[in-house]
């Protein structure tokens, strides 16, 4: 049962999908529904013996392409509408012990096309508005399953938080003449302590306003809105910058670094978004390697970050662990 | 399960292809390949990345 429940207080959906409950936990490594089946083992979710990058619909959708009518019938106060939309799993590799930061930068590469692919068609459903493409990595962000893996979920609405950063970036433009992001990135570039890597098209900073340790943003050089307005340089670059990234955080600490990342793209609903700008947030929930940032009371409850740590420093220590990406001989090109 | 070739894209690594299946359940599954080195990577590791400050502060370009 998936339907949408609207939260009057705060204007926006709230997503029940109660069939989650039931979803795998933790399973040992030899009954991982997310490795190829093999021969002679049970069978999991990909039917082939191997697979290079998988996608699929998710078995424990938070919402589906035909839901079932809600289970409560809605009142002028309390909305409720059915959980329309698709919930899809992206395999990243067929190898259960990797991770994307482990994985070669040619399969980040081919990652970034077959996220291309899927905001294109399911950006195109028409009952989707907006395409958002995310991995929730590591058992302190609570995932169930530790095969490589990231997720689509292709949502009915605009989500509120990219809602917000639309408006910001509206207003700014109403106000300046100029992107948000792009002034932004300006900004990061002129002061520098906070940048971490840059190539010829993409810039990762640890943003002056961030609100986790080590939250950490990919930009885009050019002012674009999606992977779809991207060249093949610039797919090329932001898998380079993504595997840069990446393995810095697993340097960090000397651990497989967990973290929330999230792609910041224009919504698909038709409507023009010249104003908003293309880029990927990291969230990873640790402040040391043993102890984790909570959202606790003020984060929460009030919707203020508090952050023990200066941006300015915990930049200067990932820098450290950011070295040149090699690309197979046949894939170079000089950044 | 029925299953269909639905897209070829270029691109830097190759041709994308799709593969499009259906599970008993109704549920799609779409296979990703690339080029020539379709299903043939697993197993592949990456390379062991630099461990010196000073190897890491020489290049900061990715």
């Amino acid at each position: 049962m998936s339907e949408l429940r609207w939260h009057p207080l705060l204007g926006e959906w709230v997503a029940t999908a109660t069939q989650r409950q039931e979803r795998t936990f933790l399973p040992p490594a030899d009954f991982c529904p997310l490795c190829p089946t093999r021969p002679g083992g049970f069978p999991t979710e990909v039917p082939e013996e191997t697979y290079d990058i998988v996608v699929f619909e998710n078995r424990f959708p938070s919402l589906e392409s035909d839901p079932p009518e809600p289970a409560v019938e809605g009142t002028e106060l309390y909305p409720v509408r059915p959980g329309r939309g698709v919930c899809e799993v992206v395999l990243y590799s067929p190898r259960h012990t990797s991770t994307l930061a482990g994985e070669p930068v040619e399969q980040i590469h081919k990652l970034v096309r077959v996220w291309t692919d899927r905001f294109r068609e399911l950006g195109a459903l028409p009952f989707v508005d907006y395409v958002f493409e995310f991995e929730n990595k590591g058992e302190a962000i609570g995932v169930t399953l530790h095969h490589p893996h990231g997720q689509v979920y292709a949502y009915p609405f605009t989500p509120p938080r990219v809602a917000r950063e639309l408006e910001q970036s509206l207003a700014h433009r109403a106000k300046t003449g100029r992107c948000l992001l792009c002034d932004i990135v300006a900004e990061e570039r002129g002061d520098g302590r906070r940048i971490i890597a840059a190539n010829s098209s993409f810039v990762a900073y640890i943003p002056f306003f961030a609100r986790y340790p080590y939250e950490l943003h990919i930009a885009s050089a050019r002012h674009l809105q999606a992977l779809t307005d991207m060249d093949d340089d610039e797919q090329h670059d932001l898998a380079g910058i993504l595997k840069a990234v990446l393995v810095a955080f697993d340097k960090l600490f000397d651990l497989s670094f967990p973290y929330m990342m999230v792609l910041h793209q224009r919504p698909t609903d038709g409507a023009n978004y010249d104003h908003y700008h293309f880029h990927i947030e990291f969230y990873p929930p640790l402040r040391t390697a043993t102890k984790i940032k909570y959202l606790a009371g003020s984060e929460t409850g009030a919707g203020v970050f508090i952050n023990d740590t200066l941006a300015e420093e915990k930049a200067a220590e990932l820098r450290r662990h950011i070295a040149p990406v090699e690309w197979s001989e046949g894939d170079a090109r000089v950044d | 399960m029925d299953e269909k070739e639905t897209g070829v894209e270029g691109g830097g690594a190759g041709a994308m292809h799709k593969r499009r299946t259906t599970l008993e359940d109704g549920r799609y599954l779409i296979y990703y390949t690339f080029g020539d080195e379709a299903d043939s990577r697993a197993g592949v590791e990456s390379r062991p990345e630099p461990e010196t400050e000073t190897e890491a502060a020489e290049e900061r370009r990715v």
